[in-house]
């Protein structure tokens, strides 16, 4: 080593610190707080001494052995730590499992005899200490334990867990406690040993082992000085005395170090040594910060006591105390003395909730798996084609391929593809599969002829929209079902429920993963189609089981968009092919596929709503203009019971279609009645077709009026479609 | 953690699952229309204590289990 | 890990009783996936008494593991416990991932459904 003092940054200055020194000792040696003061006890339990470590606030100094290569800034005296947007480079953090028949949390004396016990009765032990690089952050149910160490976090799932944590030291509540110069006992101790010069000092209770202090009798009344404590003023015997010192030395007690044991509720975990001794708690405060961490004060307890959160588990959430960086370490002791005083009943402290040390975003989320999104068999090829992709409904989807309003044109004037591989799509067969459609959907299924396809809605028992899609009967009893995208995982399960609740002959099979539908559409589709082999199209809502481009196809003559629009579900892996011969065969018809935001522009136009888009929780046909979708005089099925008695009430809420002359307003946006907001706009579109904006949007309030103002300007409620109201197109 | 034993997949913790709510002792709207009272449709009984709940198991064999848990241990029963 | 192959199946529902007689070509590793659903891995042609759907099934691929890939690249992405039978399924998620793994004494077939073979792919 050079003769040069070895030194870490603080505060962006180079800072000298003698070996074997933590990086509070090394501010202390200078003069200064590793805050702005506030008692120290140098045992990692309070958090009077956080600062930012490397770029990670909160990080406990006087647990940090000092470096030449830190990065320490302290934190503002007011106000959070800087904020960083992103961790340029945040490190892997690898996370190891292990098992564990005993796990012994402290290797203090405690700790060491409760392993030494346990492996003498034959037992496997796991000794963790925070001193040895294994600092245990929380506790869940298995029970598992939550290990930070140097090389990643740890996760110990172990038979039987003994807490053995030792006892952290009382701090002082009075006027003053915030300032430098306040420590601990054992902190004293410490700073003694590591060659700190503590001034003159002065202790309060006894005077700790071979620290030079004096010891001062009396009740603890405040401290006084700018910045640094200069004086001490204790009562005794009624009467106040002040006495000047640097350094006050506070050996008010202890506590028991149990906040591991107190987030274990029921499971299968010990407390041994002071960690579980009943200490005597504090005098109760009557003046000063309770909780450093969150700077709750004495008066703040009053306030909200005085509110009626008179229990601890509501004062630690009404006051804060208690919820801050050492969770409870400091104040818990003295607000549970306050309350003592307050109720005449010393409540139990309160429920610790995991984690009981700051932990990082990191160390938190390692080894935790982000949400899969799938992907179509067609992803690369919307790359490809320079798709923008996003998230729907658990899927990558194309939003759009550069030019949204090119492809709403290719739609409406020549023929298009979209990918709609993402629908739900089912077989429902059996014997009673038109007794179990029959239940589930408030359409008379019953006349759905085989060949031919119906638009449904799926109604909860409440009556309310639940979903929509298609019912394609292909026999007397095979169905093919079609469901929303995000819809189609509800959808099952709504199916499975009902079909275990009947006990209907009914079998389900899933194809959602296992087919790829492409949707070709616009005025030229059944042109393009006849290209590759679909000589005779279905006629609108009709299906056919075809074979195009030399694969088999189930082709659905529907529309969403407005134009005529087969759906060509087929087997995934065979997806790409067909999607490649589509686009070559209609290159010269002016084919190009459309994304999302294209779609629902083109079924806006049309007023087809977007069951989650457009409809709420609690949305029923009604409220949407959808009776025609409902017929009440089949037999009985979901939601009937509820739309037949709240069908004669009175409803405020209708989804209504709106025009309104130049741009489209944000979807989202309120809309207003005589400068009363009466609802808002749930989807949007300047159509270029029409040369006006068209939205649909709820009003809230009846009488519904006719006209409206949406973004300060004057909107028309008119009934949709606002495209071909007569869906000559999409017959066409 | 949760962990749920999923009769088909094997024991499982509860992040693999769908919550499907209470089983609620509801008759059928469908095949009992007449029996039925609105009340249980809309009302759950949110007890402290033991319930008897529908899970569904979404990331395996995507059936239906009836489970009987402990809504204040949260623990299965 | 490497590509996934594609795996041609049957995917057969019926009622549980008529599975359980199923009888299918021993080469061919049949998955339980629920008492009623029952997936043929290759092409192999199955008579099954009573209603039932069979479908030939494109929407699945997989990897063949060996015993030791299995132990090292996928079980320390799996949160639960592995059935010790064999052959055996198991299915669950998979570094976050709902997957299927069948094992068999020498060998074993990690497979998903091809929408979520990418991202399973890049988390093992």
């Amino acid at each position: 080593m050079s003769a040069e003092a070895a030194r870490f940054l603080l505060d962006g200055r180079r800072l000298p610190y003698e070996p074997g020194d933590t990086v509070a000792i090394a501010i202390l040696r200078s003069g200064e707080h590793p805050r702005t003061g506030g008692t120290l006890c140098l045992a990692g339990d309070c958090g009077n001494c956080v600062a930012e470590v490397d770029g990670i606030a909160y990080v406990r100094t006087c647990q940090t052995p000092a470096r030449p290569d830190l990065d320490v800034r302290r934190h503002p005296a007011d106000g959070a730590p800087a904020w960083y947007d992103a961790t340029p480079d945040p490190p892997e953090i690898e996370v190891r499992r292990e098992e564990a028949d005993l796990a012994v949390i402290g290797a203090g004396r405690s700790g060491t005899a409760a392993a030494a016990e346990a492996k003498r009765a034959g037992r496997q032990v796991t000794l963790l200490d925070a001193a040895q690089g294994a600092e245990v952050v929380a506790v869940y149910a298995g029970p598992t334990l939550i290990v930070r160490a140097p090389e990643g976090m740890l996760h110990i799932r172990a038979s039987e867990i003994v807490v053995a944590t030792g006892a952290a030291e009382i701090h002082p509540v009075c006027p003053g406690s915030g300032l430098a110069g306040l420590l601990t006992a054992r902190a004293a101790q410490k700073a003694h040993a590591a060659g700190l010069n503590l001034g003159s000092a002065v202790s309060i209770g006894p005077a700790p082992e071979e620290v030079p202090c004096t010891a001062l009798a009396g009740e603890l009344v405040r401290f006084q000085g700018e910045g640094r404590v200069s004086a001490v003023v204790i009562r005794q015997d009624g009467e106040e005395r002040t006495t000047s010192c640097d350094t006050v030395i506070l050996n008010l007690g202890r506590s028991p170090r149990d906040i591991l044991s107190r987030m274990a509720d029921d499971l299968p975990v010990s407390v041994v040594g002071s960690a579980a001794e009943p200490f005597p708690l504090p005098p109760a405060p009557t003046e000063g910060i309770v909780c450093p961490c969150i700077g709750t004060g004495v008066d703040d307890l009053e306030g909200v006591w005085k509110r009626g959160f008179n229990e601890l588990e509501l004062v630690k959430r009404a006051s804060l105390s208690g919820t801050g960086t050492c969770q409870g370490s400091a104040c818990l002791p003295h607000v549970r003395a306050w309350i003592a005083a307050r109720s005449g009943k010393i409540p139990e402290p309160f429920t610790a909730r995991p984690a009981s040390r700051q932990i990082t975003l990191g160390e938190a989320g390692a080894d935790v798996y982000l949400d899969a999104f799938r992907r179509t068999p067609l992803h690369d090829e919307h790359l490809a084609e320079g798709a923008q992709m996003d998230r729907f409904g658990g899927w990558w989807r194309p939003w759009n391929y550069g030019d949204h309003l090119a492809e709403y044109q290719a739609v409406r004037e020549a023929v298009s593809l979209g990918d709609v591989s993402t629908l739900g799509k089912f077989v429902v067969a059996g014997a009673d599969a038109v007794e179990f459609l029959q239940r589930l959907y408030p359409t008379d299924v019953s006349t759905i002829r085989v060949g031919r396809s119906r638009y449904a809605l799926l109604l909860n028992e409440r009556g309310h929209v639940i979903d929509d899609g298609m019912i394609c009967r292909e026999a007397d009893d095979r169905f093919v079902l079609t469901f929303t995208t995000g819809g189609a995982g509800n959808a099952e399960m709504w199916m499975r429920d009902w079909m275990e609740t009947w006990g209907l002959s009914v079998l389900l099979l899933d194809r959602t993963m296992s087919l790829a539908a492409i949707n070709v559409t616009g005025p030229r589709a059944a042109e393009l189609l006849g290209r590759v082999g679909l000589i005779d199209p279905p006629r609108f809502l009709q299906h056919v089981h075809s074979e195009l481009a030399g694969m088999p196809v189930h082709v659905m003559r529907l529309s969403f968009t407005g134009e005529a629009s087969f759906e060509l579900h087929h087997p995934v892996d065979r997806s790409a092919e067909l999607w490649r011969t589509l686009l070559a065969e209609g290159a010269d018809l002016g084919i190009r596929p459309h994304g999302l935001q294209a779609l629902f522009a083109l079924r806006l136009e049309k007023g087809h709503v977007i069951i989650g888009m457009d409809t709420e929780m609690d949305t029923t046909p009604r409220r949407l203009g959808m009776d025609w979708a409902v017929n009440m005089e089949k037999a009985d099925f979901i939601g009937r019971e509820a739309l037949a008695r709240t069908a004669a009430l009175p409803d405020r809420r209708r989804l209504v279609g709106l025009t309104m002359d130049g741009a489209a307003p944000t979807e989202g946006s309120p809309i207003a009645s005589k400068g009363t907001v009466i609802g808002h706009v749930t989807s949007s579109f300047t159509s270029p077709t029409l040369g006006h904006a068209v939205m649909l949007g709820w009003l809230k309030r009846s009488p519904f009026p006719n006209e409206v103002e949406v973004d300060g300007r004057r909107a028309s409620v008119a009934e949709p479609p606002f495209y071909d109201p007569e869906g000559l197109r999409a017959r066409a | 953690m949760l962990w749920i034993t999923c009769p088909t997949c094997g024991e499982r913790p509860a992040s693999e699952f769908r919550f499907g709510g209470e089983l609620p002792h509801v008759p059928d709207s469908v095949t009992d229309p007449d029996a039925r009272n609105l009340d249980w449709v809309w009302m759950q009984d949110n007890v402290d204590g033991i319930t008897t709940e529908r899970w569904f198991h979404a990331a395996g064999c995507r059936r239906w289990l009836t489970l009987r848990r402990d809504t204040h241990t949260d623990r299965v029963a | 890990m490497r590509a996934p192959e594609p795996l041609p199946a049957l995917r057969v529902v019926a009622a549980p009783e008529a599975l359980d007689e199923l009888v299918v070509p021993d080469d061919h590793p049949t998955l339980r996936l629920a008492p009623d659903e029952l997936l043929v891995i290759g092409s192999a042609s199955v008579q099954v008494v009573g209603e039932n759907l069979v479908v030939d099934e494109a929407g699945f691929v997989g990897w063949w593991l060996t015993p030791d890939e299995v132990r090292e690249q996928v079980v320390p992405h799996v949160d639960w416990p592995l059935p010790t039978a064999r052959p055996a399924l198991a299915q669950g998620l998979v570094a976050g991932v709902p997957a299927k793994l069948w094992l068999a004494e020498d060998r074993a077939l990690l497979l998903c459904a091809a929408a979520y073979a990418p991202e399973l792919e890049e988390r093992l």
